[in-house]
């Protein structure tokens, strides 16, 4: 290359390099989208009421005022909920902010179809149905606590296992946890404990009929205190699992995970309406 | 009794009926594979014949030529020479004169009188052009092969074609194919007719290469210099091949001079890289070697702080050596080695330094022994060898005392294959061969030494496995104008616990019209043992090979291709137009929130579980290709043109529904032209154009309550308990609904050449994208907080503006 060759070729990455330089993140023009209904409510039989929360979704790309943590409950919604046979209309309680119906008024009763419809201003029309579980869950089998002493503090982790119950197609939710008694405190504090081994959530597809053990995590014992271990075991149908499981391991969003849709059974909304059959036990430590 | 059998039948009957067709579908591929080898083979028997056999060399540096043409015009019948340089041909007695032709090099005619067999070993000349003019470097026609969705780009051509910050790769040139698209802007993986990067076979000297990347996915590991031929199969896949679903590319390097002492140097703006190639005994052996290596690292380390510095390096090496032992042995030993490290040291205090960082490497090593038995049976053993490994490391040292946590996890290889090749007439060639893989996988381990507190960790699990084929391809000719190769593989894996095995029917057949116009079609099926679990989509070291177990089994695609091919003759130009339709089954999807990007904590990319991150579903992708393709001559290059669809299918995704892949790409098009302007100035341009990816755009966020069961004790007790905790999610549309923008951008580069007295240089200067496209990388929301209201907008993240390039590059 001759000299001139040579500069024009330097003039000509100078430029470049300055367009380069521009900033590197531009706007893209979104879809706009409207908020939906988040329909939330578990049932199951034995409660003194049935609840059900109803909220609105936030759109994105939009300018949102008085911007809260929180999401405000929708208070004019219209809630039934059916049994196929009668219905019931769910009353909005400002003080547990949510729709509440006794079972006085609406049994829940295991085996039964319930549909939930719900109708708020603005057009909104939601409709769910869940089956309440017919099988009284398995019963826990406590296998082993185990105790280690470490710089004086005792820990303490158990060991559970169940047995899946004969039916096909039965989903389990599983939870640990300790209820300390402080001395002078009215109520206890309850602190949930997660599991070492063993999914809180889980089906028996591929495990008909067979033994689901579980190991907690490490729990502090404090001495001169009443402690109480306990564990619950819900028989639980499928919405219950899918939901369940996908908010269990939530990521939030990440560019480098697949995206975590949150299952829902809410037709034209959001949330979930599904059923269980709770059983629980404790021991003192 | 009846009734209830006859109602058990009426209620199944369609699955019975999708596998009843399916079975009536393979027995009759099957049933054409024989009836075709059964008439060549009554065919062949019919007359006394004799054999003429040999390699054909290119002259001056004695390098096998794959691909030669070999045509015997009193037959109308020819055949090609393998990847070896080897050809044989068997005919009756008589005389003939036997044409040697390849694109670049003068045809060579030979005249013989056949009464015995025959060993003929050619010398062709590369015709005086201009070394700037590309020269391809096959001979056979298109129009005339017998293949079908195979795409021959010459190495060549990939040196001419501008590339990021002046670097030649292999995968970018390969993505400017019709039929194979890139993932994101720089990416280096193929995503070839709706398949993943997973789904690709990558080959080199016959070894496999897990990992083909450099720089998270930024280049490839294949720049070329050491590469004789490059070739991918995108469909009517060769019975010897297998173990992928998608794509084929088969990658052979180069054997060395063995004539004279040469070689290649370059100096480009993040890397150098040499080539050395040479007689180690004249005209019997050879050797080459070839190296690159970055040098940002080097280049930024004086600009860093004594206390934390950081770097990124990568270096690839490629070496080959050969022997002939007579005119019937040969033995090729080749290997590659390439390594990325990034790390970064702090040293706050004289005693103390931590180091942190990741490296990944591949390794592949082969030793091939040619034999030919008796004059036209050709054998070929490989002992394969290939290894990719990747470490996260975190050591610190502190008053004498060392801490160190690694993270491993990689694939070994061992494996053998034996292939022979008998042409027993010019109408007739048989290729049987078998091969045995033993793969080690060790998906992750984690190594914890501790000094102080006495910990020695090395939890490490080890998966082997071995996978395994049984082939035989049948090159027919049946009259002037049918041309087959039918084929069928048997395919096996063995793990720990479960077995797999399939059979796999393979044909492509040509049909000749006219002169150089032909319809052609093929149909193959695959099977895919090993997978690679990225859900990224850019290609990180951190993805992870893992084996089919009991839970994950094998992937399994079905594909029909058909289309018409013309050679433009005086003109090198070749035109192909070609539809498929493919179907796959049990493919790998990741569930929702699946993520095996760990880079940063060790610990925590030990503890997931694979097989409960990844789900099975089915795929289907169809749509069409066009390509004009001049591969040589002082202006050459391609159009291509993709018009194709890719929908996905899993029960545990998008509620069931059917949805777009992320890379279905609607519309792709491809321009490249290299154009010899002077005898020393060569111009080179691209202008890609592709439909933006489809991906699941957050719509909204919402709150989503946990049930606690243990409160409903307290509840029923009375106590006024409120389900207000909750998490904030987001609410996604339709799975992969939304269009991210089109990507599209030009390349340019000159290159200036000048022959010197010992050696002839190359300066090329290149631009990037020129016109300063801003493409989309990746998508996020922005939220811009003011006084009580919040505004969130979507925002598009690029990475590569405008960028120019200076290589500078000598010949010896």
């Amino acid at each position: 290359m001759n000299g001139n060759s040579l500069k024009i070729v330097l003039m000509l990455v100078t430029v470049i390099f300055l367009f380069g330089c521009e900033e590197m993140v531009s706007d893209v023009d979104a879809p706009e989208s409207l908020p939906k209904l988040v329909v939330t409510g578990f049932i199951t039989p034995g409660m003194p009421y049935t609840a059900v929360t109803v909220k609105k979704s936030r759109p994105l790309y939009t300018t949102i005022d008085n911007y809260g943590s929180d999401f405000p409950t929708v208070e004019d919604a219209y809630v039934t909920i059916s049994d196929g046979i009668d219905s019931a209309y769910l009353t909005y309680d400002i003080e547990y902010d949510s729709y509440r119906v006794s079972r006085e008024e609406l049994p829940i009763v295991p085996g039964r179809v319930y549909t939930l419809k719900v109708t708020a201003p603005g057009g909104y029309e939601v409709e769910a149905t869940c089956t309440v579980p017919s099988d009284t869950p398995p019963d826990i089998e406590l296998v082993k606590i185990d105790t280690t002493i470490v710089n004086e503090s005792i820990n303490l982790n158990a060991s559970i296992k169940f047995k899946d119950l004969e039916s096909a197609d039965n989903y389990y939710g599983i939870t640990a946890g300790i209820v300390n008694w402080h001395e002078g405190q009215m109520n206890p504090v309850i602190t949930e404990i997660g599991f070492a081994r063993g999914e809180p959530y889980v089906s028996d597809k591929n495990m008909n009929n067979q033994y689901f053990s579980y190991s907690t995590n490490d729990f502090y014992y404090f001495s001169g205190e009443t402690q109480r271990l306990f564990f619950t075991i819900a028989v639980t149908d499928v919405h219950y699992y899918n939901y369940h499981k996908v908010l269990y391991n939530y990521e939030g969003v990440n560019p480098f995970a697949e995206p975590t849709k949150l299952y829902s059974n809410i037709r034209n909304g959001l949330g979930v309406f599904a059923a269980y059959i709770l059983k629980g036990v404790a021991y003192d430590l | 009794m009846l009734n209830q059998t006859s109602s058990f039948h009426f209620s199944k009957s369609n699955v019975s009926n999708t596998r009843y067709l399916y079975i009536i579908d393979k027995i009759c591929i099957t049933a054409v594979i024989a009836i075709l080898m059964l008439s060549s083979v009554t065919n062949a028997m019919a007359q006394k014949r004799y054999s003429i056999s040999g390699y054909v060399k290119e002259s001056g540096s004695s390098e096998l030529l794959p691909g030669v043409n070999i045509y015997i015009p009193e037959l109308k019948a020819g055949t090609i020479t393998n990847n070896y340089g080897f050809y044989s041909i068997s005919l009756p007695q008589g005389e003939y004169s036997i044409q040697y032709s390849y694109a670049g090099y003068e045809p060579v005619v030979k005249n013989v009188n056949l009464n015995t067999n025959l060993l003929i070993d050619i010398s062709l000349s590369g015709i005086t052009l201009r070394e700037v003019i590309i020269s391809s470097e096959k001979g056979e026609k298109e129009s005339e092969n017998n293949k079908i969705s195979v795409i021959s780009l010459p190495v060549k051509q990939i040196q001419k074609i501008p590339g990021l910050l002046g670097e030649k790769d292999v995968f970018k040139a390969l993505q400017l194919m019709p039929g194979v698209q890139k993932g994101s802007e720089g990416n280096s993986g193929l995503y070839v007719r709706g398949g993943g990067p997973d789904q690709n076979l990558i080959i080199l000297d016959d070894a496999p290469v897990y990992n083909a990347n450099h720089l998270f996915g930024f280049f490839s590991i294949f720049n070329g210099d050491a590469l004789k031929s490059v070739e991918l199969i995108k469909g009517g896949f060769p019975a010897r091949f297998g173990g992928r679903l998608s794509s084929v590319v088969e990658m052979t390097m180069k054997d060395g001079n063995k004539q004279k002492f040469s070689g290649e140097a370059g100096i480009g703006i993040i890397s150098s890289r040499i080539l050395l190639e040479g007689p180690l005994k004249k005209n019997v052996s050879s050797f080459i070697v070839s190296g690159r290596r970055t040098y940002i690292d080097a280049l930024t380390r004086p600009f860093m702080d004594e206390s934390e510095r950081g770097g990124y390096y990568f270096y690839d090496l490629n070496a080959k050596l050969n022997y002939e032992f007579g005119a019937r042995n040969r033995l090729f030993v080749s290997g590659y080695f390439g390594r990325d490290k990034f790390n970064v040291v702090t040293r706050y205090r004289q005693d103390e330094k931590q180091e942190g960082g990741l490296y990944w490497q591949n390794s592949t090593a082969t030793v091939r022994w040619n034999h030919i038995f008796g004059s036209n049976i050709f054998s070929n053993t490989s002992f394969i060898f290939s290894r990719y490994n990747l470490k996260i490391f975190n050591y610190v040292e502190e008053d004498k005392e060392s801490y160190s946590l690694e993270y491993l996890s990689g694939i070994r290889d061992f494996a053998i294959k034996y292939d022979l090749e008998y042409n027993i007439s010019p109408k007739y060639n048989l290729r049987i061969g078998t091969s045995l893989v033993n793969h080690r996988f060790a998906p992750s381990a984690l190594v914890e030494k501790d000094k102080s507190a006495l910990i020695y960790k090395n939890n490490k699990t080890l998966y082997e496995s071995f996978e395994g084929g049984l082939y035989s391809e049948n090159k027919i000719t049946l009259g002037e104008n049918f041309k087959a190769n039918a084929g069928i593989r048997y395919s096996f894996f063995i793990a720990d616990k479960k077995h797999y095995s399939a059979f796999e029917p393979r044909i492509v057949m040509n049909y000749r019209l006219s002169n150089n116009f032909s319809l052609k079609a093929g149909y193959a099926e695959m099977n895919q043992y090993i997978h690679l679990l990225s859900n990224t989509g850019i290609g990180l070291p951190t993805d992870l090979w893992v084996p089919s177990t009991d839970k994950v089994k094998p992937q399994h695609s079905r594909q029909i291709s058909a289309g018409i091919a013309r050679d433009i003759a005086p003109t090198d130009i070749t035109v192909t137009l070609e539809g498929y339709y493919k179907k796959s089954k049990r493919i790998l999807g990741y569930k929702p929130g699946a993520s095996f990007m760990e880079l940063d904590d060790p610990t925590e990319a030990q503890n997931f579980t694979w097989e409960d991150n990844v789900t099975a579903g089915s795929g289907k992708s169809y749509g069409a290709e066009f390509l004009i393709h001049r591969k040589s001559g002082r202006l050459s290059g391609w159009i291509g043109y993709t018009l194709s669809w890719t929908k996905l299918q899993f029960d545990a995704l998008n509620d069931g529904k059917e949805f777009w892949a992320r890379y279905d790409r609607r519309h792709d098009i491809s321009i490249v032209s290299i154009f010899s302007l002077k005898e020393n100035i060569t111009l080179s341009a691209t202008w890609v154009y592709g439909t933006g990816n489809a991906i699941s755009l957050p719509m909204g966020e919402y709150p989503a309550s946990m049930h606690q069961p243990y409160m409903d004790a307290f509840i029923m007790a009375g106590n006024p308990i409120l389900y207000n905790y909750y998490n904030t999610v987001t609410d996604y549309g339709e799975m992969n609904s939304y269009r991210i923008k089109p990507y599209h951008r030009m390349d340019f580069a000159v290159q200036f050449h000048k022959v010197k007295s010992n050696f002839e240089r190359t300066w090329e200067i290149g631009v990037y994208n020129a016109y300063n496209r801003k493409n989309p990388f990746f998508y996020f929301i922005d939220e811009v907080y003011e006084n009580q209201s919040v505004t969130s907008k979507l925002k598009q993240v690029s990475i590569f503006p405008i960028i120019p390039s200076v290589t500078y590059s000598i010949k010896f």
